[in-house]
């Protein structure tokens, strides 16, 4: 609870979860106030915004309502981001507690896993998945996860590394505990505050790797993504450059949201890290 | 006093808000004379360290003076300039800190970090400056000074560090030298080797030394004058004989009270059979190398160790660091797989049993650790965390958090506090509830891993008292891992000293404190600080 | 020496890792539908299945899984990557074409985002609290937050069109025939807005790690030993917080070398660039699989090339990695 104090007492933070809330109630809002088909047409095409009354947003090349689409891509944007961090995290924790706990031979094949993970740029592995499987949301959502999960696994494994020879791991094993039971009961309660704040980060990046993918054409077509309202207004940026940059700040205030609400979480569960050091007073 | 190099006058220091207390320090005032050596001492947030800080001032931020005066050579430092400390700092007055490992910059080569010294202050040039390098290296008694110039801090031994952080220190002949607990972080033998080097330089170049220590012993070897520090505020100051044979002040009797004398304990009868016996434990580290077997550096942890613990008695192993007695501990509880020997417990052989069988011997051979804080998780309550052996073994949850109300009572616990998580007691209180987390399983032998160098003397007087009592009551059998041979003499019946993995003595400890055959068990009685000193015991302080 | 003959054997180390990833790639696009003969048919405008059978035999397409795999392999090793099917011509040569835009981009965008990571991150964490730090900390959020593309987009819609001042898009002017300075002075130029898009991400990071790392370094015990020296501010930020803090760096940037491969892809394509990243795209959409493959392994070449580095300055930087820590 004194960690819920500190978040609340941190103004960056509150706003973090302003902001996330709203992208969230956004989001709930979006099949009420948008019943119709966010891709279907709307109007004429091109129309600025706050020209109609009746699409506020105004209308892309293809005559589509943009505050309907923006509505439904915050759907999108937050179900693919909060499932694909998901996966990954998941992953990410189970190799790396596995790793961390046994280190030797096990912990070195997992890491040269991980590794070849990141040898390889995540977003070309993104590419070449997609290339394979196809592009509808679900393919999408999963290749997202699978290629974020190395770096909560060498964070996972980094704590488990310290964790696992800390005297309190020791005791348990004194006293007959076996290596699942410390695993799962012992370690990992005390190694994932800085995994589940770390998961804000993957969130993040696979909201961003979404979008990139929408951009390019190489998302679901048939979703109202922010990313692919953006590339859709690519050809008139010229001119109606509105197209491309009404989304492009939905992206930027939901990702924002997002690391506020990470960096505040990390903040409340490690006040230390903040402001000066705390004043000891042993010697 | 005409040669009062420092004098602290009516300082207090103000804390931020939110801290435990208003004031680190409060009212407090001290004077040092050119060319003596004053010892602040106290235990754990009394203050000493805040003000050898504040004299520096190097205080964190929000921590300020907020009322006295701090006059070195008859200036006020208080209100003096930032730019006028920093031509103070390293030049009329030195300091070296506590921890060797991380008080000096790991990127740069020792001789440069001390030649940094000459080059803020002085214009030397280059030659100049190695010159003066290279002999204050030596006078500190570096073993090679010319390699020790271009050592990084990572190559040198704790020791070794120490010894360039006091030639950092020296290097500009400065007036005073604060000591920030400058032997803590190392072994007795090498503590006694920089304690003699300083006394020796304090001497030869007639330096005041401001001394902070928890360590009656130290302040025994090495002090002129004491002063004694609680919670912020000064009890009791004069010549160090006065103070350590005639305390006036009731906190400095009792903290003196604490200090275990140097004396071995009267033996007690060894009752019947060993109930523990090791015969050739080996173990062997392996590092590097891969699967390349050749290209490993092997380190023996542990070499072919045999002891025999007798029932109802304790057996003391004691050794500096990197001796191989936590090994040797972690070993018989099997956190460590022996190479070889046996370890025999009863008539079962723990060295040969799997990981599973050893779960189910779990019960017969309990640990207690050193670190009060690490040894327990932070996430479970107290009483869960005494109740979680016996539930492991099957006993019901009602029944083992009832045996753990009975244990918290046991150790000296308030049984009310079963629902409390380990950050919310003290670090004696926490060590407390190590025990009891030991003790539930009704254990034949109990391993305790220096089980109360991390507490402050007066907790650590209650807690040895505590251990004492209840191997008498619970007719235990104990191993005691220390470094500490006046911890060693007052609880332990036998004694096995270790030294690079080996037994080189072991005995009744009367005997070995009496008349010690290893050259090795010599030198460790002969460093411990303070040893002609007997706390209680009026006599001249050694000198 | 030491640290040479220790970067080595982590680069050797990094071989099987990366055999064995090609391997699972090659396997993974067996899974795909359809193959380069498809994608040329259909470039073709269609074929008959005669036609179609003959290209798979060329392309020994027609093999057993294991077997392409072998071949593949053992055409790796000799550096032959295969022919692309779309451009008519060996997968190497097309990509040796499109490598130096792609190096330039990188090498760019790396340079500034490390320098002003660590400038400003300094900044920030000397004056952590005050209103440089927010103002840093604040613009690190919001370049983290915006998806590069956008930027980018933004970018031209801003630099190029409105104001006039850059090239919206391509690597050169086409046919203005500059040589020498002028062609590089016009490179550069058209590198400007690229660089900014891609290097905004990680200066974002950058200064972030920066600021934290400073702030930790500060309280450690060596700095204090320092101060006790009577050195000032400036000295023991220059001579004992800087180097140390630099280390996990040092370290990231050798992490995120593929996260910045990435990266280009999508910066490549907003502004039509001719590098590697834009070659990835339009292997993808144009199903030319042995073109991105080779892509794959050239990045993965690039990633462990930049760890090499990475690794050598590091253990210059820290002398307890020659002493094996």
């Amino acid at each position: 609870m004194a960690a819920l104090t500190r978040y609340l007492r941190n103004p960056a933070a509150v706003l973090g979860a302003v902001l996330l809330l709203l992208v969230l109630a956004v989001a709930l809002a979006a099949p009420v106030l948008f019943p119709k088909d966010p891709l279907g047409l709307a109007g004429r095409p091109l129309q600025w915004p706050f020209a109609n009354p009746k699409v506020w947003l105004g209308t892309d090349a293809s005559g589509r309502d943009i505050a309907a689409q923006v509505f439904h891509g915050a759907r999108v944007s937050l179900l693919i981001g909060l499932v694909a961090t998901v996966i990954a995290i998941a992953i990410g924790i189970a190799v790396g507690a596995v790793a961390g706990f046994y280190g030797g031979i096990v912990d070195d094949a997992l890491m040269r896993v991980t590794e070849a993970f990141q040898t390889l740029p995540n977003f070309l592995l993104l590419l070449v998945l997609v290339a394979v499987f196809g592009s509808d949301i679900t393919t999408v959502t999963v290749a997202i996860g699978l290629v974020s999960w190395p770096a909560p696994a060498r964070l996972t494994r980094a704590e488990f590394l310290s964790l696992r020879n800390r005297e309190f791991v020791q005791a348990c094993r004194v006293l007959g505990m076996g290596d699942a039971r410390i695993i799962a009961r012992e370690i990992l309660p005390n190694a994932l505050p800085p995994v589940i704040v770390y998961a804000s980060v993957v969130m993040a990046v696979a909201i961003l790797l979404e979008s990139a993918l929408a951009f390019l054409n190489l998302s679901d077509p048939n979703v109202a993504s922010w990313g692919n309202l953006i590339g859709a207004g690519r050809g008139v940026l010229r001119t109606q450059w509105y197209v491309s940059a009404i989304p492009g700040l939905a992206i930027l205030v939901t990702v924002l949201a997002v690391s506020l609400v990470g960096q505040g979480l990390n903040d409340a569960f490690n006040p230390r890290l903040r402001g000066p050091a705390p004043v000891k007073t042993a010697s | 006093m005409s040669d009062t190099l420092l004098s602290v006058q009516t300082l207090s220091v103000r804390l931020p808000p939110g801290a435990d207390r208003s004031h680190a320090l409060a009212d407090v005032s001290l004077s040092l004379a050119a060319n003596e050596i004053l010892c602040v001492v106290g235990e754990s947030g009394s203050g000493k360290s805040v003000l050898a800080n504040t004299v520096m001032r190097l205080l964190p931020p929000g921590v300020r003076p907020d009322a006295g005066q701090v006059l070195f050579q008859g200036r006020d430092l208080v209100p003096a300039s930032e730019a006028e400390m920093r031509r103070l700092r390293g030049a009329s007055i030195g300091m070296i800190f506590q921890e060797p490992m991380t008080a000096l910059n790991p990127l740069r080569r020792a001789g440069d970090q001390i030649a940094e010294t000459f080059r803020i202050h002085t214009t030397l040039g280059a030659r100049e400056i190695r010159d003066k390098t290279l002999a204050l290296l030596a006078e500190v008694r570096m073993p090679d000074p010319a390699a020790a110039l271009r050592a990084y801090p990572h190559e040198l031994s704790g020791g070794q560090r120490q010894r360039v952080m006091i030639a950092m220190a020296l290097a500009l002949e400065p007036a005073l030298l604060i000591a920030d607990e400058p032997t803590t972080a190392l072994d007795v033998t090498t503590q006694g080797r920089i304690l003699a080097l300083i006394r020796e330089i304090q001497a030869r170049r007639g330096m005041g030394v401001l001394f902070i220590t928890h360590d009656f012993g130290v302040v025994a070897e090495i002090a002129d004058r004491v002063a004694v520090m609680q919670a912020g505020r000064l009890v009791e100051e004069g010549p160090a004989g006065a103070v350590l044979n005639h305390p006036q002040a009731p906190y400095t009797k009792a903290l003196i009270g604490a200090v275990p004398p140097l004396l071995p304990r009267p033996p007690r009868p060894a009752s019947g059979p060993a109930i523990l016996s090791l015969d050739g434990v080996s173990k062997t580290y392996r590092k590097g190398g891969g699967l390349i077997p050749g290209r490993a550096r092997v380190t023996h942890a542990v070499k072919d160790v045999s002891l025999a613990l007798p029932r109802g008695t304790t057996l003391g192993i004691v050794g500096e660091s990197g001796s191989g007695k936590s090994t040797l501990a972690r070993c018989i509880v099997r956190l460590l797989d022996p190479d070889s020997g046996t370890i025999r417990l009863g008539d079962t052989d723990l060295a040969r049993l799997s990981r599973r069988e050893m779960r189910g011997q779990a019960r017969r051979v309990q640990m207690v650790f050193q670190d009060p804080f690490a040894s327990l998780n932070p996430r479970r309550r107290a009483g869960e965390l005494v109740a979680q052996g016996p539930m492991l073994q099957g006993v019901s949850r009602s029944e083992a958090l009832a045996k753990a109300r009975d244990l918290f009572g046991l150790v000296g616990l308030d049984p009310s506090a079963m629902d409390r998580f380990p950050h919310e007691f003290s670090g004696g209180q926490r060590q407390r509830i190590g025990l009891a987390r030991a003790l539930a399983l009704e254990p034949e032998v109990l391993v305790a891993d220096e089980p109360v160098s991390a507490l402050d003397v007066s907790v650590q007087a209650q807690v040895l008292a505590l251990l004492d009592s209840l191997r008498d009551r619970l007719k235990l059998s104990m191993l005691f891992i220390t470094h500490d041979l006046r911890v060693a003499g007052q609880i332990c019946d036998r004694i096995a000293v270790m030294k690079d993995g080996a037994v080189v003595e072991a005995g009744p400890t009367a005997e070995v404190f009496a008349a010690p055959q290893a050259a090795y068990t010599r030198a460790l009685l002969e460093a411990v600080p303070g040893r002609s000193w007997i706390p209680g015991r009026p006599q001249v302080p050694a000198a | 020496m030491t640290i040479l003959l220790l970067a080595l054997r982590r680069l050797a180390a990094s071989l099987p890792t990366l055999l064995v990833i090609l391997a699972g790639l090659f396997l993974l696009l067996q899974l795909a539908p359809g193959d380069t003969v498809d994608a040329l048919m259909a470039q073709m405008g269609g074929g008959d299945p005669a036609t179609a059978e003959e290209l798979r035999r060329y392309y020994g397409l027609d093999l057993p899984a294991a077997a392409q795999l072998a071949r593949y392999l053992w055409r790796l090793v000799q550096l032959d990557l295969g022919q692309s099917a779309i451009y008519g011509k060996p997968v190497a040569t097309v990509i040796a074409e499109r490598l130096p835009v792609t190096l330039m981009l990188m090498g760019a965008s790396l340079s500034l985002a490390f320098l002003g990571g660590i400038v400003l991150g300094v900044l920030a964490a000397r004056r952590i609290g005050q209103w440089p730090d927010t103002l840093i900390s604040t613009l690190g959020l919001m370049f983290y937050a915006t998806p590069s593309f956008w930027f980018g987009l933004m970018g031209i819609v801003l630099f190029a069109i409105h104001l006039g001042w850059l090239p919206a898009g391509g690597i050169e002017e086409v046919g203005a025939g500059h040589t020498g300075l002028a062609r590089i002075l016009d490179i550069a130029r058209h590198l400007v807005l690229p660089t900014l898009t891609l290097a905004l991400v990680f200066l974002a990071t950058y200064l972030r790690i920066m600021r934290a790392s400073m702030l930790e370094v500060m309280s450690l015990d060596y700095v204090r030993t320092a101060r006790a020296k009577g050195l000032g501010e400036t000295g023991v930020i220059v001579h004992h917080a800087l180097r140390n803090a630099l280390l996990p760096m040092v370290t990231l940037v050798g992490l995120q070398a593929g996260t910045m491969l990435g990266g280009s892809v999508v910066v490549e394509s907003v502004f039509a660039l001719p590098g590697l990243g834009r070659l990835a795209y339009e292997s993808v959409v144009q199903r030319d699989l042995n073109t991105l493959l080779g892509i794959v392994f050239v990045s993965a070449l690039l990633v462990i090339t930049v760890n090499f580095v990475v690794d050598l300055i590091y253990g210059r930087l820290d002398p307890r990695i020659a002493a094996g820590r």
